[in-house]
């Protein structure tokens, strides 16, 4: 493997990694200082293919 | 009006939505891509389709989706209705409704492979010494030998895994979006992670398994699919009357091998070494058409899928960063997993000669099962792989009944049961089709060229548009922020206006250019030639009835839209104060 090898697998896999970790600190955070809006469960309600 | 379903938690949606674009071709299509077209050149034009193709498109289905579902609309046809408000508007939609439900009929077909390959290494059967015989129980398994010889249910048929794969999707389905969908997700998806995790391991230790062949190791496999500059060694063909011209014989990885080359090449005038370097193999339109087209696939943009996932958000949820962290979670399963595990793993087994110009067939089921029956503790590696890709292949296969659901459900309106039923037989009657005509897979490769791949452009051209033109940027901007915990940077109103439209316009250009006009070859494509006949080459009754098939769901599909339009129309009317 060449050094220009090395590099383009570096810096694919530390690009992608970096951004997929920085997503997952982003939601941890916002979770845990409670930003996250509150949600309900599976509700059975009218839509279009309930309409009346 | 209010939801019918909705997502239980963000992380669920994410997950879900990342595990409908983490599929097989994360982990074979992509590697076999990358060492195709030279690791730095495709990379380069890899990462500029996913923000100028990739990113925009996801981030207008995942708002069209929730503009969609806050009106009670979960369907392509129902969404695009609300959005264009014309009478066609709605029969746009209905590609985003097709699409999933033809490439699901063969779709699970390939998911019950992984799942028979699986528990083949668990009944320890994969013990293969040759890629030709792992390529004979591969054919043998799927019937690609002969028409209706995949049908049976014995345990080294395929059809006894098609069964459980379908009653599998079903039964999650059936559950719906929170308690089957995204239930199903939240276990999948870090299981695996931690799968393709333990396997990386493995096949990065592999060191060189054969000390008899030194140059066949795992750090050569990595330089074969990411060295930015291809060393290739050509044999020199001389023509009658005619200019002498260069083939490629091999790829050289490897100081060792390259030297060795270079000798060869000295004592022989018939043989040359080239370097093609990077910015060389950027100008052959060919890489970035692989390139933006692995990006469509494995983000799953252009499929519908997305649309009607995002129809279940609520109105305030964030769709930025969720959008980014399912892309981005997609993006690290393909680039810093799938791309670091089989190709490298093959080389180590086989050299270039066993993995080059392998499809993603051939890579998977051909060339990996004999490499892991290789290995130590090959057994234990070749199930835990070939779950992997089951668990990858269920939460894709899943993402694409539930666009069809919803739309039988809103134009219909039936409820889950009689939904599921219908969609049950529909799926059963196609991918019976799929099944029977197995010889060479031939229904299931033109389904996937004409629904798989052609009518993937044009859906996904057709959303870019519909948000940068008929919903506006300026609405549009505001709906992708409503809820947002980031912003997208302000340059993407430019891109999703005109740069994504340009972009994938073009693509499609090259795309019919080369992979149906058939430019450079010796006429038009095989796709083509199956349908029309050609000189010597006469016309494919199965290819035929595959289109045939494809133009059925279409107008059903539109048949049963144009049910529906009178009453969606009335109902928007009525919610808005106009009727």
């Amino acid at each position: 493997m060449t050094l220009g090898g090395w590099l383009v697998m570096v810096l694919s896999v530390g690009t992608v990694s970096s951004l997929f970790f920085w997503c997952i600190y982003r939601i941890s955070v916002e979770k845990s200082t409670g930003n996250e809006p509150a949600r309900k469960p599976d509700a059975e309600t009218s839509g279009p293919g309930h309409e009346a | 009006m209010p939801n019918k379903e909705s997502w239980n938690s963000r992380i669920g949606v994410i997950l879900a939505v990342s595990g409908s674009a983490v599929g097989l071709g994360n982990f074979l299509r992509f590697p076999g891509q990358v060492a195709q077209y030279g690791g730095g050149a495709f990379m380069l034009a890899y990462f500029i389709s996913f923000l100028l193709i990739g990113l925009p498109i996801c981030w207008a289905e995942w708002t069209m989706g929730r503009m969609g579902g806050q009106r009670g609309f979960h369907s392509s046809p129902g969404i695009f209705n609300l959005i264009i408000r014309r009478p066609w508007g709605k029969y746009l939609g209905i590609l985003g409704v097709a699409v999933p439900l033809i490439i699901y009929m063969y779709y699970v077909y390939i998911e019950s492979w992984c799942l028979g390959y699986s528990l083949g290494f668990v009944r320890g059967v994969m013990d293969f010494d040759t890629v030709a015989e792992s390529g004979a129980f591969w054919s043998n398994f799927i019937g690609a030998g002969e028409d209706g010889s995949a049908v049976g249910f014995g345990i080294d048929r395929v059809g006894m895994f098609l069964a459980i794969c379908f009653a599998l999707n079903f039964f999650l389905i059936y559950r719906g979006i929170a308690k089957g969908i995204e239930l199903f997700c939240l276990y999948a998806m870090p299981a695996l992670v931690v799968l393709a995790v333990i396997i990386l391991l493995r096949v990065l230790t592999l060191g060189t398994p054969d000390a008899t062949k030194p140059d066949q190791n795992i750090v050569n496999g990595l330089g074969y699919l990411w060295n930015p500059t291809k060393v290739i060694l050509q044999e020199r063909t001389v023509n009658e009357n005619g200019p002498e011209t260069w083939s490629d014989l091999t790829e050289l990885v490897g100081a060792e091998v390259v030297k060795a080359g270079a000798a060869e090449a000295a004592a022989s005038p018939d043989l040359r070494i080239v370097e093609k370097k990077i910015f060389q193999q950027l100008k052959n339109p060919q890489l970035w058409l692989a390139a933006a087209g692995q990006i469509f696939f494995s983000l799953s943009v252009g499929f519908g899928v997305i649309i009607t996932y995002a129809s279940y958000l609520r109105k305030r949820d964030d769709i930025v960063l969720s959008g980014l962290s399912a892309t981005s979670a997609n993006e690290f399963c393909e680039v810093s997993l799938g791309g670091l595990i089989s190709i490298p793993a093959a080389y180590a087994f086989l050299g270039v000669a066993g993995v080059a110009g392998m499809g993603t067939f051939g890579l998977g089921f051909n060339v990996l099962p004999m490499v892991f029956s290789s290995m130590p503790f090959g057994n234990l590696f070749g199930f835990l792989f070939f779950f992997l890709l089951f668990l990858a292949a269920v939460t894709s296969s899943l993402s694409m009944l539930q666009p069809v659901i919803a739309f039988l459900e809103e134009a219909l309106r039936i409820n889950r049961k009689q939904s599921v039923a219908i969609l049950g037989l529909f799926t059963a009657l196609g991918s019976g089709f799929v099944v029977y005509f197995s010889k060479d897979v031939k229904a299931l490769d033109t389904l996937d060229f004409w629904m798989g791949t052609f009518m993937i452009f044009v859906l996904a051209t057709t959303q870019i548009i519909l948000f940068g033109w008929v919903v506006g940027m300026e609405k549009g901007w505001k709906e992708v922020h409503r809820g947002a915990s980031i912003r997208v940077p302000r340059l993407f109103q430019f891109i999703m206006k005109f740069i994504t439209p340009s972009f994938l316009l073009v693509i499609f250009f090259f795309f019919i250019g080369y992979n149906v006009l058939g430019v450079g070859q010796s006429g038009v494509s095989n796709y083509v030639k199956d349908l029309i006949g050609g000189e010597g080459s006469p016309s494919s009754l199965v290819a035929r009835l595959s289109v045939g098939l494809i133009l059925l769901t279409l107008i059903f599909i539109g048949l049963v839209t144009g049910t529906a339009a009178k009453r969606w129309t009335r109902q928007l009317n009525r919610e808005e104060g106009t009727e």
